[in-house]
């Protein structure tokens, strides 16, 4: 026997299972595959070969592959949004009278509105009356704490004098008057009745963000 | 009120008379305390306007 042959019976003997081998006083046990390896020439056709799916021709027209806004019937699956509605009892006018910037249909164009703000931090921009009535720059609010009618539109103005009044608002500031005199305007009712009248005295005050009435002249 | 003004409410709405006169305040805006009562009252000027642009 040469002793090429004598290797190859070295190699062949380390191949053969020797039973469970001791690694770190724990016994590994080694089990053969039952699967047959063989490098053979196999015969294709006996094994069962999936049928490819039939996969319909794509057209890749960019245009049409556009996503169109009008035709989202295909997101059905999409959850709903969620109206939220503010409960009035959860309201709050800012004490400060904090003005927060309408950025659409502004009720004075030149002024901001007055933020509401919900127990929940919710803010609505308008100040939103029932019937969804909005405050508009011919609102005029009842108060029975001013001394003279006043708002921030002079027109419909007459018998004007110029007078420089200190007015002081509800958050402490306090705005200037540039004339005083008498307004005539005409009461719109919501039943949608008019009525003429002439407020007197009525004070234009530049940067008052709503018109008020006094109901308490003195 | 010092010139002959009455005033009397129905709930929240407030109304001042005087002869045929009548003021309500319809316009009703409600506040975490109470409400605002307001009325829409538009320029006479700005109604003569509004006037000249419609014809």
């Amino acid at each position: 026997m040469t002793t090429e042959e004598l290797l190859t019976l070295e190699k062949e003997e380390t191949l053969v299972d020797k039973g469970p081998v001791l690694i770190d006083n724990v016994t590994v046990v080694t089990e053969d595959t039952s699967y047959d390896i063989s490098f053979g020439e196999v015969d294709i056709s006996s094994y069962d070969i999936p049928e490819l799916v039939n996969i319909p021709d794509v057209n890749l027209d960019l245009e049409a592959t556009l996503l169109d806004d009008d035709d989202l019937s295909d997101c059905e699956d999409l959850p709903e949004l969620e109206e939220k509605v503010l409960d009035d009892d959860n309201l709050s006018v800012d004490s400060d009278l904090s003005f927060c910037a309408s950025e659409q249909h502004p009720p004075f164009p030149e002024l901001a509105a007055p933020a509401i703000t919900s127990s929940e931090g919710e803010v609505a921009n308008h100040l939103v009356g029932q019937d969804k009535y909005n405050l508009n720059p011919n609102t005029f609010f009842a108060d029975s704490a001013c001394s003279s009618h006043m708002g921030s539109c002079d027109s419909g103005m007459f018998d004007t004098k110029e007078e420089k009044c200190s007015v002081r608002i509800g958050d402490g500031k306090i705005l200037t008057s540039t004339k005083v005199g008498k307004k005539r305007v005409t009461v719109v009712q919501k039943d949608d009745t008019m009525t003429d009248i002439v407020l007197s005295p009525y004070k234009h005050v530049p940067g008052l963000w709503v018109n008020v009435f006094a109901l308490l002249l003195p | 009120m010092t010139t002959g003004w009455f005033i009397s409410n129905v709930g929240p709405v407030l109304t001042l008379k005087k002869d045929d006169t009548s003021i309500t305040f319809d316009r009703i805006f409600a506040t975490k305390d109470g409400f605002l009562g307001g009325v829409d009252m538009i320029a006479k000027e700005e109604i003569a306007n509004l006037c000249l642009q419609s014809k």
